[in-house]
């Protein structure tokens, strides 16, 4: 139950009770740099990006080998490989858009998978129910409290965890994380801290101490784990960061919520799973999603420019680490197949995920392909989905964090690892 | 040996036992009280004090002996019946708040949906669809992209100045005053209302029967949700909370069932005439083919649009049973999740309500009307009140039943007939949930963990239960059985409830008797701690357990809230510290505990606080650190800009820092977070 491992078990802890203050740079840098991590161990960590808004799944990995989808995006398919401005092919059949070449490295290394016609059973088109669905793991009921990585978390106990555990970059908890095991969400770094002006030392202390008397119930616990979380973060210090291996996050707050999760992996703070949306990236192109005749250019194709970027820059950031990383990234649903009369493209259903990381059994596209004709969408009318999106989170949450209660985790469906989809051994 | 060493243990642990409850160790300042032995009875003081946190939201200076005066009995009747209270003071405070009085068309009306606003710059109906032909030719002509995008943005930063426009021309609102007003208004009324359990019990209802703001036009209704449902039947009847909330646009909005329909009911007849004339006509037929090519459809598209009209139009259109309403109603607001009914159930429920539903759901029409008075009536809203059989004059978001797409025929739930015809079928099922015994247990088990304790004996729930059953549902009569039960004023009971943050925020405001009129910025913090009103998603509404409030980032968010408000860095919050001036730092400290925690505090943190005041105050080579402001409000990553932002962010701290220190570190300790 005393998850504060790192205060009783460790040498650093003098330091963090005040002695820091006064030890020289050097052993600042010696806290910073390796004791944290082996505080906590290596952790297994997954970072989930949730692309609200509902990204056009077919636009971003184009499937450039069903001539069905040239028929029908007249004015919006993405040109064929080798045209100008042609999808970046990766097996013959789909290609990444142009615009995430950013991405095509690892693909090439075999680090980046993708599960094609994936999504929710659900047929709801309602951005709102969809999102709560994918977020609470139980699609067509409302009334789970949790969501699916808090479940994950509640499933896998680890009585050593660190308060950073599961780390949100949001304003507020996402559904995805919401539930009974102590989550974090922050979006800034740096203010992760008592806030009191000229004052805040003085006052941070007072409240630390204060904290530090109280029983260790669950309150008491909490509070403890809450300073213990503000010194971590002063040591990692964030304000000086510097990504590595000439890693160049995008501007905006996405590349920033990104480069953020990358100093909390590399400080060694136990992080097990983190989330972030893409704040500023509108998915939702009703109209105008591409330009000049073709998807190559226009508003998604920017979008998809940011969106690979940032993941490009985080991965390369984290270099060797990104062994034990895997990054998933979800959308509620996909659009329409066919263009409407905006040069858009409206609620569909089926969609596409990106699953990176050096533990992928990448360079492959998963996930049964049906077709695009009338005949073979859902509803007439959207992708079909052949792979549910628990079958993708369950294999994450089961080979990668080793959290294998399919059913606590996911319930009200029968998941067990003959249904998960082999990208990860 | 392993004998003997338990014969230790049980002697050590009976020194202990006899330890804990000797005179010597039990003539106890308030401070020893706390230390965790709360075996003996309450005093006088402790259960009025007791009684002012769970009936109310904390005591305000002077609220002890007013009690005291009237006898706790009298006390607590009272407050079970708020009409008997004079309430003007708080009513005076709410004058602000336009929203809270309004009625759902006149929100619609001035603090419009964009959506309506945008429907009316792109014209409505006809024009509509010209416009949108006239952009695509513009479009058309345009190959260079890069220029298209600029015309893109061009015509973004227009659209943006016409709707600037129009807010300034119709004296128009933004929406999303609409839930800060909703939370202000609630934040001052649980302050200085001396209807305290009635603002209890409205926070308790509103996350029973919860809505989500952020629900599309959810927004709209939250205010006549509150005020004609919640509120009036608060300390009411059961029942007419379920029929309430069974019928109001916000419940039906948020749980999707005004979209729920007979399944034989073919909304998309008109379509389908209108289809087959096309087909039928090849005249049209060919106007038809010319206009999609015009829209740049290939021929292979439009083929598909032709097999899609013969095959009954857009699927998208088609609507059938939604069951999301039927199984929360009686998940969450009645039976219970084990109350015992069945998928089947859920299905046979959803039927009955089918046709409960609500017009102009968006409320386009009344944001439309009110501004261009000579405006092309919505036509689809016009036939649509025709096909439903009322007036085209009905306003905007009016709940209406519409028994043609009502789902007739018998229903059997829970075992029971129901066929009772047209709307009285959803009313019967309402008896029925409402008088089952799974519901009197599920509610009474609900409101024994929110005013006793997390884990409440079976036994309680039973006698409280039984209280529910007897009297029909009647709040009151539930309630007085639970006031009156040993338990409730049982020592282990005292202090046990952790406080949401929105009780913590309100007690805060009420025990320094701070002057506040819930501005943005306080909005912002009680969203921060995780508890702004209708914010929370799910249909459960917030949760009432330590278990769920308790985590590292919450609990920070509370020691700066603290912090905040007892440095005055909150915009249109005042808190007058004068009260806490004194001599020394010791004397400053004794009066803080005296004042906030009724001088009940544990060792460990008094004594924690007497060494933290004579730590320095600012240290010179940290004192111009880096404090972001609008990191803690609802500013987005800093971003200046509109006025709601500006009021959002919090100011530098004032006052006597020796005492904001202090009152600071008592509002934000594990001893204020008890309630």
């Amino acid at each position: 139950m005393d998850r504060r491992y790192f205060l009783k078990s460790s040498g650093i802890a003098l330091a963090s009770f005040g002695l820091m203050g006064a030890a020289p740079e050097f052993l600042h840098q010696f806290a910073n740099a390796a004791t944290l991590e082996n505080v906590y161990g290596k952790k297994k960590i997954l970072v989930t990006i949730f692309q609200r808004g509902a990204v056009d799944g077919l636009n971003m990995i184009v499937p450039h080998g069903e001539s069905e989808y040239y028929n029908i995006r007249r004015n919006i398919a993405v040109p064929k490989p080798g045209r100008n401005n042609g999808a970046i092919n990766l097996d013959g059949f789909f290609g990444l858009h142009p615009s995430m070449r950013s991405l095509e490295k690892f693909w090439k290394n075999q680090n980046l998978a993708i599960v094609h016609s994936s999504g929710s059973p659900n047929n709801t088109r309602s951005h709102f129910d969809a999102q709560d669905y994918m977020e609470s793991g139980t699609p067509g009921y409302k009334a789970t409290r949790d969501g699916w990585v808090n479940r994950v978390l509640q499933v896998k106990k680890d009585d050593k965890a660190s308060p950073f555990r599961a780390v949100s970059m949001t304003q507020q908890i996402p559904r995805t994380m919401m539930g009974r095991y102590p989550t974090v969400a922050m979006t800034d770094l740096r203010t992760f801290a008592i806030r009191a002006g000229q004052y805040t030392n003085s006052v941070s202390g007072g409240f630390e101490g204060i904290w530090q008397q109280e029983a260790n119930d669950r309150l008491g616990e909490t509070g403890k784990d809450t300073f213990e979380a503000i010194n971590y973060l002063k040591k990692a210090n964030p304000a000086q960061y510097r990504p590595q291996n000439g890693a160049r996050y995008p501007n905006g707050r996405f590349g920033n919520n990104l480069r953020q999760i990358a100093q909390l992996i590399k400080a060694g703070v136990g992080m097990e799973v983190a989330f972030t949306d893409t704040p500023g990236l509108g998915w939702d192109t009703h109209a105008n999603q591409a330009f000049g005749g073709n998807g190559a250019q226009g508003q998604l194709a920017n979008l998809l420019r940011q969106f690979a970027q940032g993941i490009a820059a985080f991965a390369t950031d984290l270099g060797k680490k990104m062994d034990d990383v895997v990054i998933l990234t979800m959308s509620e649903f996909g659009r329409t197949v066919r263009e409407n009369g905006t040069r858009g493209t409206d609620h569909g259903h089926g969609n596409a995920m990106l699953v990176l990381g050096n533990s992928i059994k990448g360079g492959k596209v998963y996930g049964d392909w049906k077709g695009l004709k009338s005949s073979q969408l859902y509803e007439g009318r959207d992708l079909a989905v052949t792979t549910d999106f628990r079958d993708v989170f369950g294999e994450v949450a089961y080979k990668h964090l080793g959290s294998k209660d399919m059913g606590k985790i996911f319930p009200r469906y029968s998941l067990n690892p003959s249904k998960f989809k082999g990208f990860l051994s | 040996m392993r004998a003997r060493v338990s014969a230790m243990h049980k002697i050590i642990s009976v020194v202990a036992f006899v330890a804990l409850f000797s005179p010597i160790f039990s003539i106890n300042t308030n401070a020893q009280m706390m230390s965790k032995k709360k075996m003996g009875k309450l005093t006088k003081d402790q259960k009025i004090l007791h009684v002012l946190n769970r009936l109310g939201f904390g005591a305000k200076p002077g609220d002890v002996e007013k009690v005291k005066a009237m006898g706790l009995e009298r006390y607590i009747e009272k407050q079970l019946n708020p009409d008997s209270i004079n309430d003007s003071e708080a009513q005076a405070k709410l004058k602000n708040f336009e929203i809270i009085n309004m009625e759902t068309a006149e929100i619609f009306a001035k603090y419009p949906n964009p959506g309506a606003l945008l429907r009316m710059l792109n014209g409505n109906g006809r024009n509509n669809r010209r416009n949108a032909q006239n952009r695509r030719n513009n479009q058309n002509s345009e190959m260079n992209p890069e220029k298209s995008q600029q015309d893109q943005r061009a015509e973004r930063r227009q659209r943006r100045r016409q709707l600037i426009e129009l807010y300034q021309k119709y004296d128009l609102k933004p929406a999303n005053q609409i839930p800060l007003q909703v939370n202000a208004s609630r934040i001052v009324r649980a302050a200085y209302s001396d209807r305290q359990l009635e603002e209890v019990m409205v926070d308790f209802w509103s996350n029973h029967f919860n809505v989500y703001m952020n629900k599309a036009a959810t927004r709209w209704y939250i205010p006549s949700y509150e005020r004609d449902v919640i509120r009036r039947h608060a300390l009411g009847n059961f029942r007419d909370l379920v029929v309430g909330t069974a019928k109001h646009p916000a419940m039906l909005f948020y749980l999707d069932n005004f979209q729920s329909v007979s399944p034989n009911v073919n909304r998309n007849n008109n379509q389908r005439r209108r289809a087959q004339r096309l087909l039928n006509n090849p005249r049209a037929k060919e106007r038809f083919i010319q206009r999609l090519k015009q829209q740049g459809l290939s021929d292979e598209q439009i083929k598909q649009r032709f097999e899609q009209l013969k095959n009954g139009g857009n699927r998208r259109n088609q609507r059938g049973i939604n069951e999301n309403y039927a199984r929360e109603l009686m998940e969450l607001h009645t039976l219970g999740v084990n109350g015992g009914y069945t998928q089947d159930d859920i299905k046979e429920v959803a039927r009955a309500f089918t046709g409960w539903t609500i017009f102009d759901a968006r409320g386009y029409r009344k944001a439309a009307a009110n501004m261009i008075k000579d405006v092309e009536q919505d036509r689809q809203l016009i036939r649509q009140a025709r096909q439903f059989g009322i007036s085209p004059n009905t306003e905007s978001g009016t709940f209406i039943f519409v028994d043609r797409l009502h789902d007739q025929g018998p229903k059997t739930i829970l075992g029971q007939k129901v066929n009772e015809g047209g709307m009285k079928d959803g009313l019967k099922v309402i008896d029925i949930l409402v008088s089952h015994p799974s519901t009197a247990k599920f509610i009474a088990r609900k409101l024994a963990v929110k005013f006793v304790n997390d884990k409440p004996s079976d036994k309680l729930v039973n006698r409280v239960a039984k209280a529910f059953q007897k009297s029909n549902g009647d709040i009151k009569t539930t309630l007085r059985a639970l006031f009156s039960s040993p338990e409730f004023f049982a020592a282990e009971n005292y202090r046990a409830k952790i406080k949401t943050p929105f009780e913590l925020l309100v007690s805060s405001v009420r025990v320094l008797d701070a002057n506040t009129n819930g501005g943005p910025a306080m909005v912002g913090l009680l969203r921060n701690m995780g508890e702004m009103l209708y914010g929370y998603q799910a249909p459960t509404g917030y949760p009432d357990t330590a278990e769920d409030w308790v985590n590292t980032g919450a609990l920070l968010q509370r020691m700066n809230f603290a912090v905040a408000l007892a440095s005055n860095r909150i915009p249109q919050t005042r808190v007058d510290l004068r009260q806490f001036e004194a001599r020394n730092k010791r004397e400053i400290l004794d009066k803080a505990i005296d004042t906030i925690l009724n001088g009940e505090i544990s060792n460990g943190t008094k004594s924690t606080l007497i060494k933290q005041i004579d730590q320095p105050l600012i240290e010179p080579k940290l004192a111009d650190s880096m404090d972001d402001d609008s990191a803690l409000t609802m500013g987005r990553n800093g971003r200046r800009g509109n006025r709601m932002n500006r009021q959002a962010r919090l100011r530098s701290p004032s006052g006597n820092p020796e005492v904001f220190k202090v009152v600071g570190l008592i509002l934000g300790s594990p001893e204020f977070q008890r309630q």
